[in-house]
């Protein structure tokens, strides 16, 4: 468990704009609940999102990352997410074998009417983060 | 100051003492070969060596060196000194090529504007040699005006003698240290002579370099340029090991609101070294590039400071991935119309 | 046997010259050292008696091919070659501006005349691509436990694992020799590099060392064809090797992919299939 009680995870998920980010709007729309500790970045498509920002992420300081995209074959730019599952696969097992917790990096597909999918992914993210305790391996300090 | 002796037995006693002092650095051998680190006792240190992996440069100019920090306040930048360190820094087993470097960086940093940070660590610390007895196959100090038993940039010199060492006090800081050990007998100083003569046997000069400076004087368009720098990867592992080279750059760090302005080690071998803001890069090549390696070592620094930028060490040949030899280079140069 | 393979690569690079079949030959010569080798680039015919080939003949030559115009007679061994097959797949040099002499490789050593690790594990002796060979092709064998290592690494706990990342890298000095030395790291700016925005930091704080080096590992899945370049380059002995096998482990069970073998075959980022692995995806 924690030492710090007060301690609230940060974390970072980068959203495509035609689904998931959309799927966030719904769920906020709906007033479905799910815990405060997301910050959005939205990009334009899974497939643009560069692996390296997850380490960038996690040199910030930040305690946990989610990255999600259309569903296989629902891709706004017709394969953006299949070339970013294969990306993802490379990433997430490389950051696992040198030692990143495996409960800090996640991955989802979330449509756009699925809100209640991404408040769930969230619920499930941030408890996982949470019971890791904040992030030090990564963090640069000057 | 006298020539003083201390026998191997009573070298652990004479470090430890020195390691309650001073922060000691010394050989010490780790997983990626033997490097100048920091000593806490005698057994730390490894005296098995012809020379340390890192030359001893980064104690006056390290890597990556904070200049000053500041923090980004509301109406204002707060931005503090980096606080000096208050015990000294004392150097074991410094090879008499590293410290002819010193005294050529002492030139570079001390001499015209002197540079403050480097001042005040070159001030703070002390620079005990050891000759080398048996210099190792990539030396070539005397080649390039040095010796194996050289005392320039150094404060003291050991030179291993059968069962004990022979030492040469050099600046007067040393005094008090050796002050306590006997003075050394006539016979032990004619043993060091007779060892100073047969590792300058062994060290053939590779080249002639009387000369070379007013040689490449008229050689800016040389197309012996054209093939030196063929093999090279441009990567930085000559002028990192290499004990002479100083070329840095500025960068400042920054972290959400505070932030550090640090001096880090530059390559002229990297491609971005003399990239312009511009976009314009006056040495877009790797042939310029090796001609200014050349260049700034044989003929800009002799000119400037009366020094070679090469004190023959060694380190860039055996390192090299590709084995481009600057011995090699200085003799093509040499023989060249 | 050897000394016949240094005459037929003169021989040859000879030949090619004289009848300007290329402009520039690229092979090994004897190095300053004892127990080296060194790159040449022999433009003359008359030159080429330097050539030599020995069992120090260990740096990958493709490193020099990347944005070459002109005409080139390599030499290359089975990794070289390789490594020659994702250059042309990526587009850095063209097919037809190479001419390559293949030479069969029964391994490497290194100075302390040792074999080097990732000769022992070597499945691709003979080079998979070439224009002539030299000498008798060599007998292969599949290595079963190629991934030894790695799969020992993976058993460990997370904390052994940064334990280690931290240990290995600590000791870099960012001097860029394993980038510098590996054939497919040719960015024209390498993302270390970018100051707009600047994603790394220069200097040799370790979080950025190993930002760095995860992220130059990443690039190479799929590319890396573990010559092992980067290890007999690196001043201090970082095992890189450790990381790299990994992620060419990777490429291989969840794409099927082995690199350089055939120019043909697609790798692994440039495209996809339906059903890829997603279990670690919600």
């Amino acid at each position: 468990m924690n030492k710090v009680n007060n301690w609230q995870p940060k974390i970072i998920a980068f959203l495509c704009n035609w689904c998931s980010y959309a799927g966030a709007d719904l769920a906020g729309i709906s007033r479905l609940q799910y815990p405060p500790n997301v910050r959005v970045i939205r990009v334009p498509c899974s497939g643009r999102m560069n692996p390296l920002y997850i380490i960038k992420a996690l040199q910030h300081g930040v305690d946990g990352v989610l990255v999600s995209g259309c569903h296989p074959g629902d891709c706004h730019y017709i394969t953006g997410n299949y070339h970013a599952r294969r990306k993802f696969a490379i990433i997430n097992s490389l950051l696992q074998y040198v030692g990143i917790e495996p409960g800090r990096i996640h991955f989802s597909w979330v449509s756009a009417s699925e809100g209640g999918k991404f408040a769930e992914v969230i619920r499930t993210v941030t408890e996982d983060v949470k019971k890791l305790g904040p992030a030090k391996k990564l963090v640069k300090e000057i | 100051m006298k020539e003083k002796i201390l026998a191997k037995k009573d070298l652990s006693e004479f470090i430890n003492k020195l390691v309650k002092e001073y922060d000691v650095f010394a050989p010490v051998k780790k997983d990626e070969g033997i490097l100048f680190s920091k000593i806490d006792k005698v057994d730390d240190m490894c005296l098995s060596y012809s020379n340390t992996k890192n030359s001893v440069k980064e104690f006056l100019l390290p890597q990556s060196e904070a200049l000053f920090r500041f923090v980004k306040k509301e109406n204002s930048n707060e931005i503090t000194d980096i606080k000096k360190k208050k015990r000294r820094n004392l150097l074991f087993g410094v090879r008499p090529c590293d410290g002819k470097a010193i005294a050529m960086l002492d030139k570079v940093f001390l001499e015209n504007i002197p540079d403050s940070y480097y001042k005040n660590k070159r001030e703070n610390i002390l620079v005990i040699g050891m000759a080398c007895n048996e210099p190792d196959q990539t030396c070539f100090c005397t080649s390039v005006d040095g010796g194996p038993f050289s005392t320039e940039g150094l404060d003291a010199l050991f030179v291993e003698l059968k069962e004990k060492y022979l030492i040469i006090p050099i600046a007067k800081q040393c005094g008090k240290l050796f002050a306590h050990l006997d003075t050394a007998s006539q016979e032990d100083i004619n043993y060091a002579e007779k060892l100073k003569k047969n590792a300058g046997k062994m060290l053939k000069p590779v080249f002639e370099i009387e000369g070379i400076k007013e040689k490449l004087d008229g050689m800016f368009e040389s197309p012996i340029w054209e093939t030196i720098y063929q093999k090279c990867t441009k990567c930085g592992i000559c002028t990192y090991l290499c004990p002479a080279c100083h070329c840095f750059d500025v960068q400042d760090e920054t972290v959400g609101e505070k932030g550090c302005r640090v001096r880090n080690w530059d390559s002229c071998m990297f491609p971005k070294f003399t990239l312009h803001a511009s976009g314009h890069n006056p040495r877009p090549t790797q042939r310029e590039r090796w001609r200014q390696r050349i260049m700034h070592k044989f003929n800009y620094l002799k000119e400037n400071t009366g020094l070679y930028g090469c004190v023959g060490c060694g380190r860039c040949v055996e390192h090299c991935p590709v084995n481009l030899d600057i011995r090699k280079v200085l003799k093509d140069i040499l023989e060249s119309k | 046997m050897k000394d016949m393979r240094a005459k037929k690569i003169q021989d040859i690079a000879r030949k090619l010259l004289k009848e300007k079949k290329v402009d520039i030959v690229i092979g090994f010569e004897k190095g300053t050292l004892p127990s080296s080798a060194t790159p040449c680039f022999i433009r003359n015919p008359d030159q080429t008696d330097r050539l030599i080939w020995n069992s120090f003949c260990g740096n990958n030559l493709a490193n020099y091919l990347p944005k070459r115009k002109d005409k080139i007679g390599i030499v290359a061994k089975g990794c070289d070659s390789r490594s020659i097959v994702v250059l042309i797949q990526e587009k850095q040099i063209k097919r037809e501006q190479l001419y390559i002499i293949g030479v069969p490789c029964e391994g490497m050593i290194n100075k302390n005349n040792a074999p080097h690790d990732y000769c022992l594990i070597c499945e691709h002796k003979n080079p998979v691509i070439y224009d002539v060979l030299v000498g008798e092709k060599v007998k292969e064998s599949k290595k079963k436990d190629k991934y030894k290592e790695v799969e020992k690494f993976e058993k460990k706990s997370a904390s052994d694992k940064w334990k280690y990342l931290e240990s290995e890298l600590s000791k870099c000095i960012r001097c860029n020799a394993c980038r510098n030395a590996c054939p497919t790291c040719y960015c024209k700016e390498c993302f270390i590099d970018q100051e707009k925005p600047r994603w790394v930091g220069t200097t040799n704080n370790l979080s950025d060392i190993i930002f760095f080096h995860l992220g130059r590992i990443f690039h190479q899945a799929g590319r890396c064809t573990d010559c092992g370049a980067c290890v007999r380059a690196c001043p201090m002995n970082i095992d890189f090797r450790q990381f790299t096998q990994k992620i060419t482990k990777d490429a291989k069970t969840l794409f099927d992919y082995e690199t350089g073998l055939d120019i043909d075959i697609k790798p692994p980022f440039t495209t996809f299939k339906e059903d890829d692995k997603q279990d670690f995806i919600k």
